[in-house]
């Protein structure tokens, strides 16, 4: 007879005494409604950085990382293999992304909060390329257009969602403190701060992608570079400021062109990250 | 689709910047056997395993591995092979247990029983931590990565780098048993050129990048003669094609004969004189060709 397969949740509850995580299973199975609106709340009332902090180490607890994982191994909508160098590298790497992710919180009000993940993953992944990691990754059974798709998420979306909740807070400290605030509500401008966070990410990205390697550069290479930053400086131009002027609506079109853009170029990402 | 080929590279060149140049390589590890690669250092020998895997592009010509090509069949050619070489490193994941974890993942293949067998003949621990794990330790650990899925091609870079004399026991048992498959074969490349000499069937010599001998060990060794002649004074004798001079003292000549281009009966015609032949060694072929 086959025993059933134990449920994340209990996975999530291993560490406590069998009473305790059976009296634990059937309260949260009687008061789950009530629960959950009270995760929500948290999540609401998590716009502080004692909030966030608190959230993301209990987030984190290698516990709840595993029954997490679980639940991110079903649901994702990504191939197989793909969403597990993902989770792998979220396991191994889960401190660093908090930290960073913290970090970003506490310098949310400069207005591109999103920009420190994105960061600390690009260098996370050159230091596991270092460690010999990509030469282990090389041999799995993944194709090269799947592994470097992957790269493109982690550094230009995943970076930018691990630190929402970041630009939230920043996003509501900013028109908080603006008296005379022409963006109409904080959701567009939470928006218009993802897509700053997407476009320097991806422009951060492409940088890093394009940096010159041991062999000679061609010409088309080294146009793409200048091109790239142009794009860097140009985005770098942006400030938070209260009126969104003509130069601002050009700039995030520019930032939209240059997520576009890493995707298309994210298959010349250098030897030394893949 | 049931190839004769596990691994053939059709006139592979790869170039490196700024001056290596590999190639052009043609060899062909058929189903079945063990292939073993030799070389100095700097020879290409990594270089031309790596590329199966795509660790860099090719710039001239075809690799198939089981019929497939490795660049349009990439994960097809990766689910069938497996690689060991130093160059792995699994430290980031902590300990031997998740590194297990963490490939088997991949596989749908793996066998558990088989990775705890392999694990206990290696002498491994899964408890502990890669870090703490030594050179020859490290090696067995990919080692065991790398059979416990069954692939049906073995790459192997170096394998034996650090082993000692049990483990190199175990690791030749373990290919042995591998190939009595034969629908599997393994491709290993070493500088245990005697431990080559006795496992593998089929070897290859790969020289400033270039294969300069390949075949059958049996074949190769029968090709090759080593031989001691007196000589005449003059050098024309030294110029014939498929002539390796090993030692010459005076008129005193010890060469190595290659029976393909240069008969025995062509160094009497030259003047030799009290021919004696013997069979060579492998370790022997190995130096005087890469000379």
């Amino acid at each position: 007879m086959c025993s059933p397969a134990p449920s994340p949740l209990k996975n999530c509850l291993s560490f406590l005494p069998n009473n305790m995580k059976l009296l634990s299973l059937d309260f949260c199975r009687r008061y789950w409604r009530t629960m959950a609106l009270a995760i929500f709340l948290f999540l609401l009332s998590a716009i502080s950085n004692l909030g966030i902090i608190f959230a993301m180490v209990f987030l984190f607890r290698p516990d709840v990382r595993s029954g997490l994982a679980e639940v991110m191994r079903i649901i994702l909508p990504l191939p197989n293999n793909v969403k597990l160098l993902l989770l792998d590298f979220c396991s191994r790497w889960w401190k660093a992304l908090t930290i960073s992710v913290i970090f970003s919180a506490l310098t949310a009000a400069s207005g591109n909060p999103g920009m420190f993940p994105a960061v600390v993953i690009l260098f996370l992944l050159r230091r596991d390329a270092r460690n010999g990691v990509a030469k282990v990754m090389r041999t799995l059974p993944i194709s090269s257009s799947e592994r470097d798709r992957m790269i493109w998420f982690m550094v230009v979306l995943a970076g930018t969602i691990l630190a929402i909740p970041a630009v939230m807070y920043g996003t509501w400290i900013y028109s908080r403190n603006q008296t005379t605030i022409s963006i109409p509500d904080v959701w567009f401008g939470l928006f218009l701060a993802v897509l700053r966070s997407f476009g320097l990410a991806a422009a951060f990205f492409l940088c890093f992608v394009l940096g010159s390697d041991v062999r000679p550069v061609q010409f088309a290479e080294r146009l793409r570079k200048i091109l790239v930053w142009v794009i860097f400086f140009v985005q770098l131009t942006y400030h938070v400021s209260p009126k969104l002027e003509t130069w601002d609506v050009l700039n995030y079109i520019l930032m939209s062109l240059t997520v576009i853009l890493s995707f298309c170029w994210r298959h010349k990402i250098r030897s030394d990250i893949s | 689709m049931n190839p004769t080929s596990a691994i053939k590279f059709s006139s592979v060149e790869k170039q490196r910047y700024p001056k290596f140049t590999l190639g052009p390589v043609t060899l062909n590890v058929p189903t079945g056997a063990i292939y073993g690669l030799i070389g100095p250092n700097g020879a290409g020998k990594t270089t031309l395993m790596n590329l199966i895997f795509g660790m860099s592009a090719v710039n001239a010509g075809a690799i198939e591995v089981c019929g497939y090509d490795h660049q349009l069949d990439e994960v097809a050619v990766k689910q069938r092979t497996a690689y060991v070489g130093p160059e792995l490193n699994f430290d980031t994941w902590g300990s031997v247990e998740n590194a297990i974890r963490f490939v088997s993942g991949f596989y749908p293949s793996w066998d558990d029983g088989y990775c705890s067998q392999l694990m206990e003949k290696l002498k491994l621990s899964k408890n502990k931590l890669i870090q703490k794990l030594s050179f020859g330790s490290r090696i067995k650990l990919s080692l065991i990565l790398a059979l416990s899925w069954r692939p049906q091609v073995l790459v192997l870079d170096e394998p034996t780098t650090g082993l000692d004399a049990h483990g190199k026991q175990a690791l030749f048992s373990e290919l042995l048993s591998v190939v009595k498959d034969e629908s599997r074969a393994v491709f290993i490349s070493s500088h245990q050129i005697s431990d080559l000499e006795r496992f593998a069937d089929h070897i290859g010599i790969l020289h400033k990048g270039r294969m300069i001998a390949e075949g059958m060990i049996v074949d190769l060794l029968e090709r090759f003669i080593r031989v001691g002649f007196v000589g005449v004074s003059g050098d024309a004798i030294s110029r014939l094609p498929g002539m390796f001079v090993q030692q010459r003292e005076g008129n005193q000549w010890r060469v190595v004969l290659d029976t393909k281009h240069c008969a025995l009966a062509s160094l009497t015609e030259h003047g030799a004189r009290d021919v004696q032949s013997g069979p060579i060694t492998l370790e022997e072929l190995f130096i005087v060709l890469t000379k």
